[in-house]
């Protein structure tokens, strides 16, 4: 009797230790958390922001579910509803879950850590460590390497390309987060943080910092120059069915005259035998020849003709009118140029 | 004071860890099974070797039989291919050179890929995988689809599916179908089916068809596809044994299951999938692979090879207790026609266990469609602290043939998806299936449904804007909310 008085008495001792000088936030063990919305409680701001982007919508976006057939082609689920990064492995090829794949590649696909050994929730990575708020987070620098997006977006070769490329190897170096999270209010301490709307080649005004469209006559016909100013990887980046286009046509004042196909910058899907991959690497100017068949076929076009040049990129390569491509569901005219004697 | 309790309850029940430790289940153990496999079958192999460079006498003579193979009489071609089986693997390189050679015309390159097959070595039947690959001209791939099979080799038969992936050209396709089946695969018949169909009746393709057909022993595709598919053990095809370099194909495509790139990983899963039964036990086997990709790819596979795949049901239900393996398990278990998988399933279920394992679990209920499995999806239904769980198992309460009491609260879900965060497309195909059953037993009402909710698909081909999906979405919750009470009226 004495010994199970005396261990009540132990016990209650550790106790009254535990809750009069342990910290108050470590005193709750770690919550697990299911779903990205709850963290919509404490982050609403950057809750929203990723609401906006390409991330929140990987698994609902009708382009997706139309080229996966809904996610009858399970492959697809892998990048578009993935595991947290931590736990498959950074760097390591992505893995999908099987809850919550509505939310797309979510807050906890990014931020959130594995299992303790003993079961326990991980908490979350983050730029600082907390261990006083429900997501504990843990200071992760991974987070910010290129690496860490490399999952699913080197299965494109865009970290690659990357690497490869003067924003990796030069000295104002940039990377991924430089352009696709871009600091909001930079100024103030208080509010300062990496946009999460991450801006790509869905926002138009990334696509114009991407490329630029020259034109200039050499040996008496017309040559346009199409270049990759601003992308630290090719443009576009994402094989098969993003796809950029050149066209041109006599200088007119009609805005619906039809356009001639000159050029396509694209990597083809896997089972198109015989089509080049024609990426625009990161830093490359291709020169080409505006004539009257694409692809430098066909007559050349004098310099002493008015023409204009325009560049427009698509998230599918099937156009339904090549001759008027604005009138394209989706195309975006990234840039012009117009050419006189 | 809830601390202290916790306390005092936490060293009580310290006594029962001992006991809990030996009731656990039996913990799925992982080991290294790849790489010792590649190694046993690769050392039981002898290397193919490089074909090394062709002399000039064999140039020569590869020609020769070539050009006798064009211009002799009727009936004389054969002695053409004796010599080249006399030959042996001598003249491989000078064919392999010589179909690879842009020079050389079409017709030389289709008489090559047939004498090529004529010396009937691996290395032979190696040149004839690369050109079918490879070549530019569809005769020359059909030429090669079509001598594979007369080959004998099934470990060619991995590569023939790869191609069935990506073949393009419809007079190509026959012959990868009919050499699979030649080989005891029948997983070409399906597109032999789609091809004839494009060619009408009296078609090459379809003459092809009929000849795997009958050959099988089968009086129609329909029936020979559906034998093929549930792994029928009285098919006359079940049975064929495999050579070690099939195995040891088989070995390779699940190492390629490793890679880091999809592209590779997808051509791996697809191939496997569609294997016959015989390649089950080596996926089997796979499944314990230390190699989280291997076992996750491998379930993968094995679920999309469907009842063929009923072999590996065991392991797929000690694969529950694997934490990485045990979602995709349990979708697999979905698929395959097992017969313990419903009672695993509904275990896996069960409150407590991972989340993610539940839902797939309930999945895997869903597409097993059992009536049996109806009261445990109703109170998983019921699971309000878990919605996306709640959903799926309503869902697959109208899989299980509930859907006149289920059709309204699923509808409900698809209605307020916004609000919730739930997908209402995964509610409106559980919706769909239930009103194309009611139109399959011709039921007039049910049948006009069909008709408008299909109408407002998509176009094929063009994706859909966000705002035009939402709006297609909306369409359908609406038209389903006028017709649903009328369906369930008419089924009363």
């Amino acid at each position: 009797m004495q010994k199970v008085l005396g261990g009540i008495v132990v016990l209650f001792a550790l106790w009254f230790l535990v809750v009069l000088l342990g910290p108050s936030g470590a005193a709750e063990p770690a919550r697990a958390w299911k779903s990205s919305a709850e963290c919509a409680d404490c982050h609403s701001e950057i809750y929203q922001e990723w609401q906006e982007s390409q991330h929140s919508i990987s698994w609902t976006n009708p382009l997706v579910r139309e080229r996966s057939n809904d996610f009858a082609n399970t492959d697809c689920i892998d990048c578009h509803a993935p595991r947290p990064v931590f736990v498959t492995g950074i760097g390591e090829r992505v893995m999908p879950r099987s809850i919550q794949r509505n939310e797309g590649v979510d807050c906890l696909t990014c931020h959130q850590l594995p299992d303790h050994a003993d079961g326990t929730p991980g908490g979350m990575a983050g730029g600082v460590r907390n261990a006083d708020v429900p997501c504990r987070p843990e200071e992760r620098r991974e987070l910010v390497r290129p690496n860490f997006c490399a999952g699913c977006h080197n299965q494109h070769k865009t970290v690659d390309q990357w690497e490869a490329s003067h924003f990796a190897t030069g000295k104002d170096k940039e990377d991924c987060l430089d352009c696709h999270m871009p600091w909001v209010n930079p100024e103030d301490d208080a509010t300062r943080h990496r946009s999460h709307t991450f801006p790509g080649g869905d926002q138009t005004h990334m696509l114009i910092r991407a490329v630029s469209l020259t034109g200039a006559a050499h040996e008496g016909n017309w040559y346009v120059t199409v270049s990759n100013i601003g992308a630290g990887h090719s443009f576009p980046t994402d094989e098969r069915s993003r796809t950029a286009d050149v066209f041109w046509r006599p200088l007119t004042d009609d805005e619906g005259a039809p356009w001639n196909h000159m050029h396509r910058i694209r990597s083809p899907y896997r089972d198109e035998v015989g089509v080049p991959d024609t990426l625009l690497l990161s830093g490359e100017d291709r020169k080409l020849p505006v004539t009257t068949e694409p692809e430098g076929k066909g007559q050349a076009i004098p310099s002493t003709d008015s023409i204009e040049v325009v560049l427009f990129y698509r998230r599918t390569p099937v156009w339904e009118d090549l001759a008027h491509p604005a009138q394209n569901r989706g195309a975006v005219e990234v840039a012009r140029v117009v050419l006189k004697p | 004071m809830r601390n202290v309790a916790l306390l005092l309850a936490c060293a009580l029940g310290a006594s029962c860890v001992e006991e809990t430790e030996q009731s656990a289940p039996t913990p799925f153990t992982t080991k290294s099974v790849l790489t010792p496999a590649l190694l046993k079958l690769e050392s039981a192999l002898e290397a193919m070797g490089s074909l090394g460079e062709p002399s000039l006498e064999d140039l020569e003579l590869g020609q020769g039989l070539i050009d006798f193979l064009q211009t002799a009489p009727p009936g004389m071609g054969d002695a053409a291919f004796e010599d080249a089986q006399a030959q042996g693997n001598v003249l491989v390189p000078v064919y392999a050179q010589l179909l690879a050679s842009p020079d050389a015309s079409v017709a030389d390159k289709a008489a090559a890929a047939r004498l090529t097959a004529a010396i009937a070595t691996p290395a032979a039947a190696q040149v004839l995988l690369e050109q079918l690959e490879q070549n530019t001209a569809p005769s020359v791939r059909a030429t090669c689809a079509w001598k594979l099979g007369d080959m004998g080799f099934d470990f060619v038969i991995p590569s023939l599916i790869k191609r069935l992936k990506y073949e393009k050209d419809s007079s190509v396709t026959p012959w990868l179908g009919s050499s699979l089946a030649k080989l005891g695969n029948y997983a070409g018949v399906a597109y032999m089916v789609t091809v004839a169909g494009w060619g009408g009746p009296g078609s090459e393709a379809a003459a092809e068809l009929y000849r795997v057909v009958t050959a099988a022993g089968f009086e129609d595709s329909s029936s020979l596809i559906q034998a093929w598919e549930s792994g029928d053990p009285s098919a006359p095809f079940a049975s064929q044994e495999r050579s070690t370099r099939y195995q040891l194909k088989v070995w390779q495509l699940v190492q390629d299951l490793t890679d880091f790139q999809l592209r590779g990983v997808d051509d791996s899963r697809f191939i496997l999938s569609k294997l016959a039964k015989q390649a089950v036990p080596l996926l089997t086997e796979a499944l314990y692979d230390e190699n989280s990709y291997v076992r996750f790819h491998v379930a993968q596979a094995l679920g999309r090879m469907g009842p063929r795949a009923r072999g590996a049901g065991a392991t797929l239900v000690l694969g529950l207790k694997d934490n990485l393996l045990a979602p995709y398990a349990a979708e697999a278990l979905g698929s395959i026609d097992y017969p313990l998988a419903m009672a695993a399933l509904l275990e896996a279920t069960e409150a407590g266990r991972d989340p993610g394992l539940r839902l797939a679990a309930v999945r895997g209920l869903a597409i097993l469609a059992d009536s049996a499995s109806v009261p445990r999806l109703l109170e998983l239904a019921k699971e309000d602290d878990f919605p996306e769980l709640a959903q799926s198992a309503a869902e697959g309460l109208i899989y299980c043939g509930q859907g006149a009491a289920f059709a309204m609260r699923v509808l409900q879900v698809a209605q307020t998806a916004t609000q919730t965060g739930l997908d209402a497309d995964t509610s409106l195909n559980a919706l769909s299936h239930w009103v194309d059953n009611r139109a399959g037993t011709g039921e007039p009402l049910a049948l006009e449904i069909q008709e408008a909710y299909h109408a407002l698909a998509p176009e094929p081909g063009i994706p859909p804007t966000r705002e035009e999906d939402r709006a297609r979405r909306q369409a359908r919750i609406e038209l389903l909310e006028a017709a649903l009470p009328k369906l369930l009226v008419d089924g009363e």
